[in-house]
This record gives structure tokens, sequence and C-alpha cells, in this order.
């Protein structure tokens, strides 16, 4: 099945859209707001790291989103933007859990410590990267289609679990941007307009990334399909 | 430089070797598979030749009626030049 003109279109306007705000978002980082007063340049980091946590957090509820849909038509679409949702969704929360590192050196003194937010973010990414070794190592597409949509959901709990966790645990060293803390219980979302501007503006850019991301890798994965198939053929012919 | 500027670099070396690698294996991929589908497209013509090779050399210049081996092999469905080809010793 071929992709029909238009999507193209739409797909290759998203693509050069993502690129031109990505580099927007990055003038914004590095001239239009300045550094903050005690975290100097490191606090710059803030907003890719953020920004790549949402990417995630948007392509993991599409995975859920993609799973609930299979389960209930048995579409294999849906098993394909699962599939391909968690695929870049692993790759976001890596950019997260690395630049975190790379900002918590200074601030805190330590690459990485056993925080609670810490722990669960790392059990986030594990339980993704195992949703991609399970796929591999089912044969039958009908059984693996329907391990990975129910897996999908469930493995969501984990997301939940990371972004509620700093909210509900005092011991954690983690800041929270917004929303109500144990310390703060009305919530607050207390930044200067121009941190504000741009930790919007690369979420967005974050966002249109994603969408663009898992887009291709969709397409991908069909072309994939389509190439085994034609094979098959031809195998068969011989 | 400001104040932790090389873990401000750090960091966002780091994201653009992540997602340029994410970028990249896409890419790579879809270029890869492009070579699969013309390989097989390549492959699926040859095979169409050799077909028609076959069964031209099988009912015309490559038959021998007189080299062949007496009897039917049961291997082509009767009606067919290949099958006329083997069984034509017995009319001979």
């Amino acid at each position: 099945m071929a992709y029909s003109e238009k999507r193209t279109k739409i797909l290759m306007g998203l693509t050069y859209a993502a690129a031109v705000l990505f580099v927007l978002a990055m003038l914004m980082n590095f001239f239009y707001v300045g550094p903050e007063r005690q975290q100097g340049e490191a606090q710059r980091i803030f907003y890719v790291h953020l920004s790549s946590f949402l990417g995630s957090f948007l392509a993991f509820g599409a995975a859920v989103v993609a799973g609930i849909a299979y389960l209930r038509s048995r579409n294999p679409k849906w098993d394909t933007l699962g599939h391909s949702a968690v695929e870049i969704g692993l790759g976001f929360s890596t950019i997260t859990i690395v630049t975190g590192m790379a900002w918590a050196r200074p601030i805190w003194n330590t690459w990485w410590t056993w925080d609670p937010r810490l722990t669960s973010v790392t059990i986030m990414w594990l339980a993704y990267a195992a949703y991609m070794m399970l796929r591999t190592g089912i044969e039958d597409p009908e059984r693996r289609r329907r391990f990975a949509a129910v897996y999908a959901i469930v493995a969501f709990a984990s997301v939940l679990y990371t972004i509620i966790i700093i909210r509900v645990r005092p011991d954690t060293i983690h800041p929270v941007v917004a929303g109500p803390t144990q310390a703060e219980p009305e919530g607050s979302f207390e930044v200067s307009g121009r941190i504000r501007d741009t930790l919007f503006f690369n979420m967005f850019t974050f966002t249109v990334i994603t969408v663009v991301l898992v887009w291709h890798r969709i397409r991908l994965e069909n072309f994939s399909e389509r190439v085994a198939r034609r094979k098959m053929e031809v195998l068969a012919d011989l | 430089m400001g104040k932790y500027a090389e873990y401000m670099i750090l960091g966002y070396s780091a994201m653009a070797v992540i997602l340029g690698g994410m970028i990249a294996w896409i890419y790579l991929r879809y270029r890869a598979l492009q070579r699969e589908a013309a390989l097989i497209e390549q492959m699926a013509a040859e095979e169409g030749q050799d077909w028609v090779h076959a069964a031209v050399g099988a009912t015309e210049s490559e038959a021998l009626p007189g080299e062949a081996t007496p009897g039917v092999s049961g291997m082509a469905a009767s009606g067919t030049g290949a099958d006329r080809a083997r069984s034509a010793p017995h009319e001979t």
C-alpha cells in the first residue's frame, strides 16, 4: 500500500518545521535566556531535560492508546504505532536521563544518586527496554501484538509513578518545577518570564519532533513489512 | 564561558548525539530497505527471465529429443511444452 501524496507532503512539511523549531529552540536556550544565578550555565540543560521527558511521556502515552485500540480492533496498524512510539519514547527518556546526569554533577556534586525520582525513571527506562527485547522473543505475530499491547498499557504505570513520586515522597532532592509538593500542597510555577517562554517553546518543539519521529518510524515499519512480504512472494516463485 | 559551562556543553552534546543517532538510525534503515527492495525486484526480474529461457529451451532448440531419457517423468503437467519435449523420443 503506497502512501498518499498528501500525507507525504504533510510529513515533509512537519519534518522541516521540526528542524526550524529545533534551531530556534537552541538559539533561545543559548541567547534569549540568561544563565541562572546559582546554577549558572548548567541550568540551561533544564530546557531539553524537561522537554525530552515530555516527548517520552507523549510517546509512551501514544503506545497506551495504540495498545487499547489494538485490543479492541485487532488491527495491526495500532501495533505498528505502539512499537514505533515506544522506540522513540525510549530514545527521549535516554536523553532525559543523560542530560539529568550532566546537570546533577555540578549541582548535586554527583553524576547519579538513588533518589526516588532517579530510581523511578530507571525503572521506567528498563520497563520499556524490556518491551523492545521481549517483542523480538515472540515469533507468532498475533501473540506478539497482543502481548505488546497489554505490556504497553501496564508499563505506563512506571511513567505515572515517575511523575507522581517527587510530589508524594518528602525525601527526594529532585526539583519540582510545577504542581503540588509536600512543601507546597497548593502547587506553584515560579519561573521568570524568559525562562518560562524558553521552556514552553522547547516543550512545543520536542512535541513536534516526537510526532515527526514516530510518524517516520511508522512509515519505516510499514516499508519493512512491504519488503518482507515481497521477498516471500519472490522466494515462493523460485 | 560562564559557571558550569562544561556540564552544559556535555548535556547538550549528549542530547545531540542521541537525537542524531535516532534520526540516523531511521534514515540508514530506510536506505538499507530501499537497497533490499531493489535487490528483490532484480531477483524477481532475473527469475522471470530464467523461466522464459527454460520454457523456450525445452520446446525448441535445447530439447535434444535424441538424447532424452525415454519415459515420462511426471514433473510437467500434460499438454505443456516441456512435457511434449520429454515425450518426443516415443513419437519418433
